[in-house]
C-alpha cells in the first residue's frame, strides 16, 4: 500500500471475519477505492497521528471517514474516538461507530466524545450490507467536510 | 341535789324556783323535780367528761352510758306526761320532770350517744337515711316502753289505792263494831255492876286505838278525811274518858250513883257522833273505792291496748329495720363477694400490685409483688415505698405523687427498681389515684410489671438490627460486585456472542451469492437452515439483552397518560386503526406512575402478543381497558385469540418459555418475563385469565398510586 496515496476510509477491526464481512459489504456497494484497515487501537492511532510505522505518511491525506469498532486490542474504540476528537488535526474528521454493543453505556459515552454516528452491526448479513450501503453513500459521497486549513493540518 | 340526798334544807333551788313556780300543790312545790336535777348532775358530769383529753381512758364508756340513762329517763319522762302520769316514774325521787324539758333531755342523749360513737371509732357506714330512721326507731321503742311501763305503774297504784280504800273501810267497820261492843259492855256493868263485863275493856281500848291509828294513816292522803280522822281521834279519847269515868262512878257509887250522868246523856251522844264520823270516813271511801276501781278498770283496759300496739309498733319498727339491714346486707355481701373476686384477681396477678397512700406507705402488697420484690406483704404493708427505689431515683416518688395529686394517671412509666436482694430490676410502672366515694384523694394504686425479659429482648433486638444493617452492607457491596460482573458479562455477550453469528450468517450468504450456481438445491436449503439458526440465536440475545437491561435499570416513576402510551404502542406495532381485520377498542384509563420507557415496553409486548395470537380471527379484536378492582387500578389487555390452557398458566412469565411452537407462533419466550419483571419492579402484579381458542385476557397492577 502507498504511504502517500490519499485515503478515503479508514477501518479499525480486529476480527478478521466481521473485517471480510465489512469490506465484501463496502465492494458491494462500489466503495473499494483508498481503504486502509487498522488491526488494532494503536495502529490506528500511529496510522491517523502518522507515527510508528506510518511516520512517513503525509498528513492531511485523509481519512475521510473513520468505521470503529468499540471492543479493540490495545487501545479501544473509545479512547482512539477521544485522542481523535480531541486533536485539532483529525477533530474533523467523521467517526462512525460500526460495532457489536447496543449497551446505552457505549452509545452514550461515544455521543459524549464527539460520534458522528453509531450503528450496531446486524446479524443478517443483507441488513449489515444495506447499513453499510447507506454510511458510505452519505459520509463519503454526500457529506461536505470544512475544508482542512492549510496551516494547522500540516502541523 | 344535795338536799334530796342528805336532806338538808338549804334551800338554794327554792330560792331560784319559788319566784317562777309560785308554790304547788305536791310536797316539793317550788322545787325542782328530783328527776331534773339528777338528768342536770348527768348533763354536767357528761360535758365534764367531754372536756377531758382523748386519751382519757374511760372517757367513751362514760359518755356512752351517760347518754343511754339521759335517754331513758328523757323518754320515760316524755311517756309519763303522754300518759298523764307525771312524776310517778322515779327510782328515788317523787317527782318526774315536765314535758319540755323530758323532750330536751332525750335530744341531749341521743346527741351524747352520737358523739360517744364517733368518738369510739365507731364508723357510721349505712345511709343517713337509715341512721333517722334507727334513731326514730329507738325513740319510738323508748316512747312505747315508757308508756307500757307508766301504765303499769298506773295499774299498779290504782290497785294499790282499791286495796288501801278496802282496808280503810274493814277498819272503819271494826273500830265501829269493837266502839258498839265497848259501849254495850260498859252499860251493862252500869246496869249490873258485874265486873266481869269490864275484863275484855282493855283489849277493845287498844283495837279501837289501833284502828284509828290506821285509818288516820291510810287516810292521810285525803284532807277531807284527814279532818274526819282529826276530829275521831279527841272524840274517842272523850267517849274512852267518859266511859272509865262512869265504870269509876259505878264502883264507887253504886248503880244508884250513877243515875244523875246517864240522865246527862253524854255518853252515847258522844259515841254516837264517833259512830257517826266512822261511818262518814267509811262512806267516803266505799265513793272512792268506786271511783278508784273504775279508774283501775280504765287504766287495765287502757293497758291492754297499749301493750299489744306497744309490741305491734316495735315489731314494725324492727320488721322494717329486718328488711332494711338485710338489704343493705345483701347489698354488702354482693359488695363483698366482688372485693374478694377483684382481690382474688390481683392476688393472682403475675404483676406487683401495690396500694399505697399519700404518704408513699404501703397499705397493699399482692403475691406478685412479693415474687418482683422479694418482699413479703407483712415487711412492706406499713412502710414507706422508697425502699423499692434506687438512691437515684429518689425523686421519681414525688413527681409520681405530683402527677396524682393533680389527678392525672402515670402510664407505662419505664423505670428501675431495686429487690430486697439488691439487684435492679427494669420494670413498667402504671399508677392511677384511689379515690373515695365522695371524690377524695386517699392513695394510689400502683401495678409494677417486669420488663427485664423484654429489656433483654429490645437490646438483642438492637443487637440484630445492627449486625443485620451490617450484614445487609456486605451483601449490597457483593451485590454491587455481582451486577458490575453481570454488566461486563452481559458486555461481552452482547459483543462477542454475535460476531460469530454474523460471520456464520455473512459467509452463508457469501457461498450463496459467490457459489450459489454450483450449489445443488438441498446444498442452498442448508445454507439457508444455518443463516436462519444464526439469526434465531441473535434475536434470542438481543431480547435476552432487553430483558437483562429493563431488571436493570433504575425506574424513573413519573405520570403516565397510559392511552397515549397504548396509542403510541400499536403505531410502532403498525396496528392500523382503520383495518377492518384488526378491531381494537381502547376503553379509558386512569393516570397513573411508572416508568415511560419500561411501560412501554409493557404495553409493546402485551399488545404485540394479542396481535400475534389473535391474528388468524376475522376480525382479531383486542380490548384494552382499565376497571377499578379492590381499589386498585387493573389494567387488562383482552383478545379473542387462540388462547391457552390455564394449566400452564405458572410457565406463562418464566424466561425462554413458550406455550406455543414456533412455527405456529414465532417469538422467543422473553416479552411476558419482560413484563412481568417490569410490572414487579414497580409494585405491582400480572396474572391471565384464559381458555384455548378462547382468547387471553392479561391483567396488570402498579404500585399504589403514591407520586
Amino acid at each position: 500500500m502507498n504511504d502517500q496515496q490519499p485515503i478515503e476510509l479508514l477501518i479499525v477491526e480486529d476480527s478478521p471475519q466481521d473485517l471480510e464481512l465489512a469490506l465484501r459489504a463496502l465492494r458491494k456497494s462500489n466503495l473499494t477505492n483508498a481503504i486502509h484497515v487498522a488491526r488494532d487501537g494503536a495502529e490506528a492511532l500511529e496510522f491517523l497521528f502518522c507515527e510508528g510505522a506510518y511516520s512517513g505518511r503525509v498528513p492531511g491525506n485523509g481519512p475521510k471517514l473513520i468505521l470503529l469498532d468499540l471492543k479493540l486490542p490495545k487501545i479501544d474504540g473509545l479512547e482512539v474516538l477521544l485522542r481523535v476528537k480531541n486533536d485539532p488535526r483529525t477533530r474533523t474528521i467523521p467517526v462512525v461507530m460500526l460495532t457489536s454493543s447496543r449497551e446505552q453505556t457505549d452509545i452514550v459515552e461515544s455521543y459524549r466524545l464527539g460520534v458522528n454516528s453509531y450503528i450496531v452491526k446486524p446479524v443478517n448479513f443483507e441488513r449489515f450490507v444495506a447499513a453499510v450501503h447507506d454510511l458510505g453513500l452519505y459520509w463519503l459521497l454526500l457529506n461536505r467536510p470544512p475544508e482542512p486549513e492549510p496551516g494547522k493540518s500540516s502541523q | 341535789m344535795a338536799e334530796y340526798l342528805w336532806g338538808l334544807g338549804l334551800g338554794i333551788d327554792r330560792a331560784f324556783y319559788l319566784v317562777i313556780k309560785g308554790g304547788g300543790l305536791n310536797p316539793q312545790a317550788g322545787r325542782m323535780s328530783g328527776t331534773s336535777a339528777y338528768c342536770f348532775v348527768l348533763s354536767g358530769v357528761a360535758l365534764i367528761v367531754a372536756s377531758l383529753p382523748r386519751s382519757f381512758l374511760f372517757r367513751v364508756p362514760v359518755f356512752s352510758a351517760l347518754g343511754i340513762t339521759i335517754l331513758i329517763v328523757g323518754c320515760f319522762n316524755v311517756t309519763g306526761h303522754l300518759a298523764e302520769n307525771p312524776g310517778k316514774f322515779s327510782w328515788w325521787t317523787e317527782a318526774g320532770i315536765a314535758m319540755t324539758p323530758a323532750a330536751a333531755f332525750t335530744l341531749f342523749g341521743l346527741g351524747l350517744l352520737a358523739v360517744a360513737g364517733s368518738e369510739g371509732g365507731f364508723n357510721w357506714s349505712l345511709s343517713p337515711t337509715i341512721a333517722v330512721g334507727f334513731s326514730l326507731g329507738v325513740i319510738l321503742m323508748l316512747f312505747v316502753t315508757g308508756i307500757a311501763f307508766n301504765y303499769t305503774v298506773l295499774l299498779r297504784d290504782a290497785s294499790e289505792r282499791v286495796s288501801h280504800t278496802q282496808e280503810v273501810l274493814r277498819n272503819v267497820e271494826n273500830s265501829r263494831a269493837e266502839l258498839a261492843t265497848l259501849v254495850g259492855d260498859q252499860q251493862r256493868f252500869l246496869v249490873s255492876g258485874d265486873e266481869r263485863l269490864l275484863i275484855e275493856q282493855d283489849h277493845f281500848l287498844n283495837e279501837i286505838r289501833g284502828s284509828v291509828r290506821i285509818i288516820s294513816k291510810l287516810t292521810d292522803d285525803n284532807p277531807s278525811q284527814r279532818e274526819r280522822v282529826r276530829e275521831l281521834g279527841p272524840l274517842v279519847n272523850s267517849q274512852l274518858e267518859f266511859g272509865a269515868d262512869l265504870i269509876e262512878s259505878r264502883r264507887r257509887l253504886g248503880f244508884d250513883g250513877l243515875s244523875h250522868r246517864i240522865q246527862g246523856g253524854t255518853s252515847s251522844s258522844i259515841a254516837e257522833r264517833v259512830d257517826r264520823i266512822l261511818r262518814d270516813i267509811g262512806d267516803e271511801e266505799f265513793t272512792l273505792l268506786g271511783l278508784r276501781e273504775h279508774h283501775s278498770d280504765a287504766i287495765g283496759k287502757l293497758t291492754l291496748v297499749l301493750l299489744p300496739l306497744g309490741v305491734l309498733v316495735s315489731l314494725t319498727i324492727l320488721s322494717v329495720g329486718l328488711f332494711v339491714l338485710n338489704g343493705s346486707y345483701n347489698q354488702w355481701k354482693q359488695a363483698e363477694t366482688n372485693a374478694r373476686k377483684l382481690a382474688a384477681i390481683v392476688e393472682s396477678s403475675d404483676d406487683g400490685m401495690i396500694g399505697k397512700d399519700m404518704n408513699s406507705v404501703v397499705t397493699s402488697w399482692n403475691k406478685g409483688a412479693e415474687v418482683l420484690f422479694g418482699y413479703q406483704a407483712d415487711e412492706m404493708v406499713g412502710q414507706s415505698i422508697m425502699k423499692l427505689l434506687p438512691p437515684d431515683r429518689q425523686a421519681e416518688e414525688v413527681q409520681i405523687l405530683d402527677k396524682i395529686r393533680r389527678g392525672e394517671n402515670v402510664r407505662h412509666f419505664e423505670t428501675v427498681r431495686r429487690r430486697k436482694d439488691g439487684t435492679d430490676i427494669d420494670v413498667s410502672v402504671t399508677v392511677s389515684p384511689i379515690r373515695d366515694p365522695a371524690g377524695g384523694l386517699t392513695g394510689a394504686s400502683k401495678v409494677v410489671r417486669d420488663i427485664t425479659e423484654r429489656k433483654k429482648a429490645e437490646a438483642r433486638i438492637l443487637e440484630l438490627n445492627q449486625s443485620l444493617e451490617e450484614r445487609v452492607k456486605e451483601r449490597t457491596a457483593q451485590l454491587v460486585s455481582a451486577n458490575s460482573e453481570l454488566e461486563a458479562f452481559s458486555y461481552s455477550v452482547s459483543h462477542d456472542l454475535r460476531a460469530p453469528l454474523r460471520a456464520m450468517d455473512g459467509f452463508s450468504q457469501a457461498v450463496l451469492e459467490d457459489f450459489g450456481e454450483q450449489l445443488p438445491g438441498e446444498g442452498k436449503r442448508y445454507l439457508q437452515i444455518i443463516r436462519a439458526g444464526a439469526q434465531r440465536m441473535g434475536a434470542l440475545i438481543d431480547d435476552l439483552l432487553t430483558f437483562s437491561r429493563l431488571s436493570r435499570a433504575p425506574i424513573d416513576r413519573q405520570r403516565l397518560d397510559m392511552t397515549k402510551l397504548v396509542k403510541d404502542a400499536l403505531d410502532e406495532l403498525g396496528a392500523k386503526t382503520g383495518d377492518p381485520k384488526v378491531r381494537i377498542e381502547v376503553g379509558p384509563m386512569p393516570e397513573s406512575m411508572g416508568d415511560p420507557a419500561l411501560m412501554k415496553q409493557v404495553w409493546l409486548n402485551l399488545l404485540s402478543n394479542a396481535l400475534k395470537y389473535s391474528r388468524k380471527r376475522e376480525p382479531s379484536v383486542i380490548q384494552i381497558g382499565c376497571e377499578p378492582r379492590q381499589g386498585r387500578d387493573v389494567f387488562f389487555v383482552k383478545d379473542n385469540g387462540t388462547g391457552f390452557d390455564m394449566l400452564y398458566a405458572n410457565k406463562l412469565f418464566g424466561v425462554f418459555q413458550r406455550l406455543h411452537r414456533a412455527d405456529e407462533y414465532e417469538g422467543t419466550g422473553v416479552g411476558l418475563a419482560i413484563v412481568q419483571r417490569v410490572i414487579h419492579r414497580h409494585g405491582g402484579e400480572v396474572w391471565a385469565d384464559a381458555a384455548v381458542d378462547r382468547g387471553a385476557t392479561f391483567f396488570f397492577t402498579l404500585g399504589r398510586n403514591t407520586p
